[in-house]
């Protein structure tokens, strides 16, 4: 009973915040005091979750049945679990950064924006409890919509919200919606676990065209070319620049294309190789090309957006290897790169709200005055490098590991040119920061270190150390999704 | 006791009373009886045809004729699922355009033309009726000229107070008198060929006499060319594009929504004569290529149109056309699932059109005119309706939940399962277009701002009939779509000549 409620207000708990934010909409004050509030409570029951986690295994909850022989479904599997109270953590902290926020912005936040927020969480976590591809379909494009309007509160670059938009629809319904519908034709079912895709039941390269279909459809793994509403988001800034470039948003499209590969193709992966190569090819390109141009971009924002597409290249070119270690490594990659490129991008936009500069070459010395916000900063760009002891070090072992498996040992360079390059953009920044000669008086607000603005962004940074220790735990509760894989 | 007889006649009720009320609408003083009179009838006639499509999946008689005698002395119906479907979506337009016609055609009309104006909306549907229900090649050929002749003429009333709908009319009347000429002459070549006007004779003919079947389908051919422009399918909606700008409201309506239902499922029976009934007839993959051909032709022009139009009136016709046309090709892939694929898609392209019909009344009745930029900042003068009408915008993209998705999901699931890879290419892209126009209309319904503010009031609230039906009907077959699954299923049935399911 305990463990049934405690599903059903995970799946449903950032409904109750959108509900809060559309009622309360002429009540401003009440309305972020409750918005806050309810996002912690779904971060509680999350943490409360995954400490049960063995025993909600199994749980589902069937809704609509929009199609013949297909429903909305909801499961609670090992890998929906761990992603989906990740979410809740990092949707409270985006939610509480963005509250604190507002009350400091020289410009009012547009009040869409907590609605948007709370559809986009509901969205990334029935993303990941999706029990079948139309669940996840269904959810994808209520989170599409949700990216679209958040993308619309950056401070910088009104493109930002027209090219998330047009980027998720047209990829949503010109390549995941075929796919998933063909999915359905050749296998006769839609759910992960009963999914029939089979070396019988597929004609030679049907397995590489419906792969990818799948992987140019699920834009929010940011794989190139559909990186750029990434990276503009993130050069926008703004509040919600966070959850979209680096939290809820990239979350759920990691999830769904870790969902695609382990459970929908599974071993059949293996024979998909004709264009599975040149994807996670062009991936692993993606991950060197991108961090060499961030190092390039002065913007800070773009900087990061770039290193976030980067990472994101490592992900996606790990699960297409259709290996365990690889496909752990990329989950671990991933989770690391939420915390840490959240951590990352709020701190450059407190920077932003507290003293106007936005380039890197207007960060000397301003760590002495913004000694935490520098030092998440600092804990960010070591967890974007893998550097130890964060865990992004394990995913990368795990995906040179992985790599080496399918015989494509070669790549390691490629994620070890990431690390490099991941470093080279961040560090050398913030130890000039910390250390360096001040650029001058600028315009300072003292006032701006606001608990609420440097809280979230600490947790976030703690938890991207914390992941180190956390392997472990996390590869005994994903061992069982994963074992259908090489 | 009378309910009952109107069911067992109403077939014939459905071409019989939009006359009869026609007659006595055209006798009425001007003022609003005349308007009373239509609304009365379009109530009736929406309860009476969703009544028939109910009673579909309880199994109808055979058909019904009028006058006991086949064409030309009589009138043969068809009466089976399919004839239901098109009965069905006839009504979801004819139904709200009757029932709001007094208040959204006001002003579109000289006071005194009023009542005529009331006869030949009537007309027209009853027209629309008799096409949908049609069994013999010269039914059919009343009933499109009863339509188009009375499109035409309605257009034209409105030339007093719009003096660019007169070029209009003239368009839509050459096009009438081209349709006219076609069927006439391709009813004459079929029943040299076949010894009959039917329909279902004619396609017996093809299959028994190989010798007669070509200029028998040269006869079907051309009947099909007539209707593709009564069921507005590009490149043949030129006369109904220019025709739904200039003309009033309910008429538009009826054009875009009601003679497009019905010429399509009309194209639809000829084509399920020829092909699957005529199976040992080799020239039956031809047939299903030139049905695939119309509908890949609309899909991808009118996809392209619709994206490109700036006025709402103009780009409702061209999104009809892509629709259609993406029914139109899923039909001609043939097997049960196709088929009924297609019927649904007819169906939920119908809920989106009557969903951008609302949009457009409650925009034109605002006084912001028929072009994009009257949506500007449409949400906040009137978040409710800008909500409905993202719905329907939805639906006609195919998001999750509305109906539109149910359609496109069994359009990509049957394409793909039968193979038809391309055909499957040309229905996502369509998707991708209504996707670039759905998201160009919510930047301007929700992001900009209004040209001026204010409430919605007085007669625009009748736009709201529309957009509940587009949009309620949307949600409702979105999220529970069991009931029209379970038509479009029996309609596809009839087609193929197959037991119900």
């Amino acid at each position: 009973m305990i463990n049934a409620s405690l599903f059903l207000a995970l799946l449903y708990g950032a409904g109750l915040q959108a509900a809060i934010a559309v009622l309360l909409t002429p009540f401003p004050r009440l309305r972020g005091t409750l918005i806050g509030l309810s996002a912690a409570a779904l971060a509680l029951i999350g943490l409360a979750a995954l400490s049960r986690w063995d025993s909600l295994i199994g749980l589902s909850e069937t809704r609509f049945r929009p199609l013949p022989g297909a429903a909305i479904v909801f499961t609670a599997d090992p890998f929906g679990l761990v992603m989906a109270a990740l979410i809740a953590q990092l949707a409270l902290a985006g939610t509480l950064y963005a509250g604190a926020y507002a009350h400091r912005a020289p410009t009012p936040t547009p009040a869409h924006a907590p609605l948007a927020m709370a559809l986009a969480t509901m969205g990334a976590i029935m993303v990941a409890l999706s029990a079948n591809l139309l669940t996840m379909f269904v959810a994808y494009v209520i989170l599409a919509l949700a990216a679209g309007a958040l993308a619309g509160t950056g401070v910088r670059g009104g493109g930002a919200q027209a090219l998330t938009l047009t980027t998720m629809l047209l990829t949503t319904f010109a390549f995941l919606m075929p796919a998933v519908a063909w999915t359905y034709a050749i296998a006769g079912d839609v759910g992960f676990t009963g999914i029939g895709l089979s070396a019988a039941t597929l004609l030679p390269l049907q397995s590489d065209a419906l792969l990818a279909l799948f992987v140019l459809g699920l834009a929010m793994a940011a794989l190139f070319p559909a990186h750029r509403w990434l990276t503009d988001a993130a050069a926008a800034g703004g509040p919600y620049a966070g959850p979209l470039a680096a939290g809820v948003v990239v979350a759920a499209g990691g999830a769904a294309l870790v969902k695609v590969c382990a459970f929908v193709f599974g071993p059949v992966l293996a024979q998909a190789r004709v264009l599975a190569d040149p994807l996670a090819l062009l991936a692993l390109a993606q991950s060197v090309a991108f961090a060499v141009i961030a190092l390039g971009k002065d913007q800070l924002g773009a900087r990061l957006g770039y290193l976030g597409a980067a990472q994101m290249g490592l992900v996606v070119a790990g699960l297409l290897t259709g290996v365990q270690a690889a496909t752990f490594g990329a989950i671990v990659l991933l989770i690391g790169y939420l915390f840490a490129g959240a951590t990352a991008l709020m701190a450059v936009t407190t920077i932003a709200l507290a003293t106007g500069r936005t380039k890197a070459s207007q960060m000397s010395g301003l760590g002495r005055r913004m000694p935490f916000t520098f030092a998440a900063l600092l804990i960010a760009a070591l967890g974007l490098a893998g550097a130890p002891p964060l865990g992004g070090a394990w995913a990368r072992v795990w995906l040179a590991a992985g790599a080496g498996e399918a015989g494509a040992g070669w790549a390691a360079i490629a994620i070890g040119a990431n690390s490099i390059l991941s470093f080279a953009a961040l560090a050398p920044l913030c130890l000039r920061a910390l250390w360096g000669p001040s650029a001058g008086p600028g315009t300072f607000r003292p006032d701006i270190g606001s608990p609420l603005l440097i809280a979230p962004m600490m947790v976030c940074a703690i938890a991207t150390m914390a992941l180190f220790v956390f392997v472990d735990p996390l590869g005994r509760v994903l061992a069982g999704a994963l074992e259908g894989l090489s | 006791m009378g309910l009952e007889l109107a069911r067992l006649h109403a077939p014939g009720l459905f071409i019989l009373a939009p006359l009869a009320a026609a007659a006595l609408a055209a006798m009425a003083p001007p003022g609003r009886w005349a308007w009373v009179v239509a609304a009365v009838c379009g109530v009736v006639m929406a309860g009476l045809a969703f009544d028939f499509a109910r009673s579909a999946s309880e199994g109808l008689p055979e058909g019904y004729r009028l006058g006991d005698v086949s064409g030309p002395f009589g009138a043969a119906l068809r009466v089976d699922a399919v004839s239901a479907a098109a009965v069905a979506l006839v009504a979801a337009f004819a139904g709200p355009a009757l029932a709001t016609a007094g208040w959204l055609a006001r002003g579109a009309f000289d006071r005194a033309k009023e009542p005529i104006a009331v006869a030949l909306l009537l007309a027209m549907i009853a027209g629309h009726f008799a096409m949908a229900l049609s069994g013999d090649l010269i039914t059919l050929w009343l009933a499109l000229q009863l339509s188009a002749v009375s499109a035409a003429a309605l257009t034209a009333l409105a030339g007093s107070r719009d003096p660019r709908a007169l070029p209009a009319a003239g368009r839509a009347l050459v096009a009438a008198g081209i349709s006219a000429t076609l069927v006439s002459l391709g009813a004459l070549i079929a029943f040299r060929a076949a010894g009959s006007v039917e329909v279902r004779a004619i396609a017996g003919a093809l299959a028994s006499a190989p010798t007669q079947a070509a200029a028998a389908a040269l006869g079907l051919g051309m009947v099909v060319a007539a209707l593709s422009g009564a069921a507005i399918l590009a490149p043949f909606n030129h006369w109904a594009v220019l025709a739904v700008g200039r003309a009033p409201h309910p008429a538009a309506a009826l054009i875009v929504g009601a003679g497009a239902a019905a010429g399509f499922f009309a194209i639809v029976r000829i084509w399920s004569a020829a092909a699957p009934l005529g199976g040992d007839w080799p020239g039956a993959p031809a047939a299903a290529m030139g049905l695939a051909g119309l509908g890949l032709v609309s899909a991808t022009i009118g996809s392209a149109q619709a994206a490109a139009a700036s006025d709402l009136r103009r780009l409702c016709a061209y999104v009809a056309a892509a629709q259609w046309g993406c029914a139109g090709l899923v039909l001609a892939a043939g097997g049960p699932g196709a088929v009924a694929a297609g019927v649904f898609q007819t169906a939920a392209a119908s809920l989106g059109l009557i969903g951008l019909l609302g949009m457009i009344a409650l925009v034109e009745r605002g006084g912001r005119g028929a072009a994009e930029t009257g949506l500007d900042g449409f949400g906040r003068v009137a978040p409710v309706s800008a909500i409905g009408v993202t719905i329907v915008l939805l639906c006609v993209v195919g998001a999750p939940m509305t109906a539109g998705f149910t359609a496109k999901w069994l359009m990509l699931a049957a394409l793909m399962e039968r193979q038809w890879w391309w055909a499957a290419v040309v229905v996502a892209g369509a998707t991708l277009s209504a996707a670039i126009l759905a998201a160009r209309l919510c930047e301007r319904i929700w992001l900009r701002a209004p040209e001026r503010l204010g409430g919605i009031a007085g007669e625009r609230r009748l736009g709201w009939v529309w957009l509940i039906l587009g949009a309620g009907g949307a949600l409702l077959f979105g999220v529970q779509p069991d009931p029209l699954v379970r038509l479009a299923q029996a309609a596809a049935a009839a087609l193929l000549g197959m037991p119900p399911p």
